[in-house]
């Protein structure tokens, strides 16, 4: 009887995750819809040109179905988008979908690796920090999330081209790769580190790592510091619980009460923080691709919001939203699944 | 015997007003007996037991002039010598099971942990053990209890859970700080008469904390009583009823009784007692 | 019995003297630490530059010299020029401006936004609160930087434009404050007694329970105000914020970025602007945050 009421919740708790999953990502697109037919850019003029005959404008709007009412229009939308069909760039003449299929891997790529480090760095950091409480190194985590929190992504950018690269030439500079390997690698995911793996191609990847190197480390210092200093405030209060007490009654050393006890405590809500700095990290792109040159979809959207090319503007967008709402689903279920008490 | 001595214990904390001092000029032995420290809250008692076990947090300051657990000399300890007799030669039950269990981890694996500290057992011999010792505390289903999250466990279930695990590896000293307070008033005697039990057949010592003078003089061969961080008072347990000084008369004079009975209880005069405090200190 | 004594009293007469008492300690605790007082001093200080800016700033900011572009650091111009031969040290000094004026805009907007849809969302609960919560959660779902991206490419660029923008993305966690408060105070006895003498909701809601909402978010501004700042500077930098000529911080670093490996101070100097006066926000918020709310201290 219990067991069955836990499988109902969990059936239940699934189906209003994923009602209010659709429901956002329809808000999404109703806001993609409107701000797409509040612009002054009007697209029938775009298709027909400034000098069309009223008639040939009225037949090119029957169309492309603007003269019908908005909610026929935005079910038209909501279809297109669902086939995957987010319309044609005018900048680069192809299909959206097709353009952010080449660009999202390299953002992805260089946010998945700064995720990875920042993870790897902030929480030793943020659990070293709330043990060491109101000590050197509680301090200097609060330096480094007060850094972070305050300095602009795009001047430590500039600043660390600067530097490692002009200056120290420890790191290849903007772009992705050197030109040399730009049209001769085979795209198999788009993912340049992946890509070379699977040809052998070593000379190329430490290029690319050598690309990947100054963004992606600049990108982990955001998460590093947002990530230690959430992981040193929840593991503060834990810390103040008396099952660590216990622990230390027990015999356990401190690491193994930070490792062993206080962060299983935490996970739930780090894994919200994790993914939050992930799609920060997605959204930052758009700084940060543009100061290295980096070819992802930051770069593609501010390229396309210079040549007035909305499609492509809100393609982007949209697709940054989806991750975002993605994430944060994926995180709060995952959530439940680590912690006990509401599993 | 093993013994512990404790001579002159202060523990002090910073606060707004100055030190505060919260346990002060504390002194008392303990060998293979029943201490009971009775006092109400803030009286230092459970800041005692915790100075015993090094568990004093900064910024509180611990001092004693002589503070020894079986010869080893508890004051020049460093944090490994703490951790050979923390949950080896001294276990520590708290209040509340609900707050002292690690949440998010299973009974089998809070239980496995202390034995795993202190021996190189291997892996399923602990797990065995782990079952034995739950059986020996009065689970009737170990196997399923060693499978649950605290949260799902009642008081008296979880309360015997920290009794199995702070017994597994057989120490010499109990210290039990309020034990059954959060407890229901029906499991409060079955998990009291437990822990009575394990003692007594393994010759342990044993430190009960509580605030019931009852409680104390039921299972307690000898009693200190602490007010203000001081003890004020040391008497056998079976002579706690014909206690001296004026705290403890005023506390044996809140119980409720058979005589008390539809009388209104009397509350404690603290004037009074302050005006009998040695002013020392 | 002297001020002092009435505010550290330990056992206060009334809840108003407990709520003093609390405030005083926590006042005491935050000057008592350096990195609140320098944020104190720094926000003020950059309020001060920028309304002294003509007098500080020594010469025009667009006042161009192509004769004397790029120029190092030097007696008559403090911190070099940039490619037009403007004068780097007024320029900053103004670009406080459009700064300050994109964060108090964007408060003055954002908050009473958030306010209104957070206190109805509240009070009326039901469809009203679904409805608008719901729309709140879409709008939080959205990449900050990426909306104000997008409405900006609808609306075109421009400071009034990036105000909106960045007001539009803002709102959502003010909203979500003000509807946790209400949700409080909704069922309390004297919004009961309140309705009970037939007092219209909107005096209810303007006269009741708004005055117990703006705490809260008055913090929760001023903690956002760094973020602000960094999304203004971010929007200029892409060019989409401040046009030129007007001396603005992050456009300026845009600017730098051209010749950022051989006369690095154009860059480096506009954006350790933007480093302070975030810094100054967010020291000055954190200081807030341990008066008002001691248990985070």
């Amino acid at each position: 009887m219990k067991r069955w009421g836990r499988a109902q919740r969990l059936v239940h708790g699934c189906a209003r995750a994923v009602l209010t999953l659709a429901l956002t990502i329809v808000g999404l697109l109703l806001v993609t819809f409107l701000i797409q037919r509040a612009a002054p850019i009007d697209p029938v003029l775009r298709v027909v040109g400034d000098h069309a005959s009223p008639e040939a404008y009225k037949a090119a709007k029957h169309e492309l179905g603007l003269d019908r009412p908005l909610y026929v229009q935005f079910g038209r939308y909501l279809g297109d988008v669902a086939k995957g069909n987010l319309g044609k760039s005018t900048s680069t003449g192809r299909a959206v979908s097709e353009d952010l299929r080449e660009y999202f891997p390299a953002t992805l790529e260089l946010s998945t690796v700064a995720i990875v480090l920042g993870v790897l760095l902030g929480i030793p950091l943020g659990l070293w920090a709330a043990h060491q409480h109101d000590r050197w190194v509680d301090q200097l985590v609060r330096v480094i999330s007060l850094f972070g929190y305050s300095v602009p992504v795009f001047w430590l950018g500039l600043m660390g081209l600067l530097l490692f690269y002009a200056k120290l030439h420890w790191v290849a500079g903007p772009g992705r790769i050197d030109d040399v390997w730009q049209y001769t690698l085979q795209a198999h995911s788009h993912l340049l580190l992946i890509d070379t793996a699977m040809d052998h191609e070593w000379a190329a990847m430490r290029n690319a790592i050598a690309h990947l190197a100054l963004p992606a480390a600049l990108l982990a210092y955001f998460s590093t510091a947002y990530i230690a200093r959430m992981t040193r405030a929840f593991a503060l209060e834990e810390l103040g619980k008396e099952y660590v007490l216990t622990a230390r009654v027990k015999g356990a050393n401190e690491a193994r009460i930070l490792w062993r006890h206080v962060l299983p405590n935490v996970a739930a809500p780090l894994v919200t923080v994790i993914s939050l700095s992930y799609v920060t990290l997605l959204e930052g792109a758009v700084l940060t691709e543009s100061v290295f040159s980096w070819p992802g979809i930051g770069l593609y959207i501010t390229n396309a919001l210079f040549s007035a090319d909305l499609a492509a503007v809100l393609g982007g967008t949209l697709l940054i939203g989806f991750c975002f709402v993605g994430l944060n689903t994926l995180s709060d279920q995952i959530g439940y699944w680590l912690d006990p008490r509401v599993r | 015997m093993p013994e512990l001595i404790v001579e002159n214990l202060c523990v002090r904390f910073p606060s707004w007003q100055g030190e505060l001092t919260v346990v002060n000029q504390v002194s008392f032995q303990l060998g293979s007996e029943r201490l009971g420290i009775v006092g109400e809250s803030g009286s230092g008692k459970s800041m005692t037991a915790r100075a015993v076990l090094g568990l004093v947090r900064p910024p509180g300051k611990v001092q004693a002039d002589r503070m020894r657990f079986d010869g080893i000399d508890l004051e020049r300890m460093d944090a490994r010598g703490w951790r050979s007799i923390r949950g080896r030669r001294v276990g520590m039950i708290m209040q509340d099971p609900k707050y002292s269990l690690n949440p998010v981890q299973r009974v089998m694996d809070q239980i496995a942990e202390i034995a795993m500290l202190h021996s190189d057992m291997g892996k399923r011999k602990t797990r065995e053990r782990v079952l034995e010792m739950l059986s020996e505390v009065g689970v009737e289903d170990p196997a399923r209890v060693a499978n649950c999250y605290p949260h799902q466990l009642s008081g008296g279930l979880g309360q015997r859970v920290m009794i199995a695990a702070m017994l597994i590896n057989s120490p010499d000293l109990l210290i039990a700080d309020e034990p059954t307070s959060a407890l229901d008033v029906m499991v409060r005697g079955q998990v009291l008469q437990l822990m009575d039990r394990e003692i007594k057949r393994r010759g342990m010592g044993l430190m009960l904390i509580s605030h019931d003078l009852n409680t104390v003089a039921r299972y307690c061969d000898r009693v200190l009583i602490m007010y203000q961080g001081r003890i004020v008072e040391t008497c056998a347990a079976d002579r706690l009823f014909e206690a001296q000084h004026p705290y403890t008369r005023g506390l044996l004079a809140c119980l409720p009784s058979v005589e008390t009975r539809g009388k209104k209880l009397s509350v404690l005069d603290r004037a009074a007692i302050n005006a009998e405090m040695p002013a020392y200190g | 019995m002297t001020l002092h004594a009435w505010l550290i009293d330990d056992a206060p007469a009334s809840a108003w003297q407990a709520q003093c008492g609390g405030y005083y300690r926590g006042l005491r605790r935050a000057m008592r630490s350096p990195s609140t007082v320098f944020g104190i001093v720094s926000v003020l200080g950059i309020v001060l530059i920028a309304l002294l800016a003509p007098w500080l700033g020594r010469v025009d900011p667009n006042a161009q010299d192509i004769l004397a572009r790029l120029q190092p650091a030097s007696a008559q111009h403090w911190l070099g020029t940039d490619q037009l031969g403007r004068d780097l040290w007024s320029r900053l000094i103004f670009g406080t401006r459009p700064t300050l004026l994109i964060v108090v805009l964007v408060a003055l907007l954002s908050a009473p936004m958030g306010l209104v849809v957070g206190i109805c969302s509240g009070y009326f609960g039901g469809w009203v609160s679904a409805v608008l919560m719901r729309i709140t959660d879409v709008f939080m779902a959205f990449p900050r930087l990426v909306l104000a991206l997008a409405f900006v490419a609808v609306l075109g660029p421009g400071i009034v434009n990036a105000v909106l923008a960045i007001t539009i993305t803002a709102w959502p966690p003010y909203a979500r404050l003000a509807r946790t408060e209400t949700l409080a105070i909704r069922n309390s006895e004297f919004i009961h007694a309140a309705r009970v003498a037939g007092i219209p909701t909107w005096r209810i809601l303007l006269g009741h329970v708004l005055p117990l909402c703006i705490p809260s978010t008055v913090i929760r501004v001023t903690l956002d105000m760094a973020g602000v700042i960094l999304t203004a500077a971010g929007l200029g930098f892409l060019g989409l914020g401040a046009q030129p000529p007007l001396a603005e911080w992050g456009a300026m670093v845009a600017a730098g970025r051209q010749f950022i490996f051989d006369q690095w101070w154009v860059a480096a100097v506009p954006g350790a602007a933007i480093l302070l006066g975030s810094l100054a926000f967010n020291l000055l918020g954190d200081g807030l945050r341990d008066v008002l709310d001691p248990k985070n201290a």
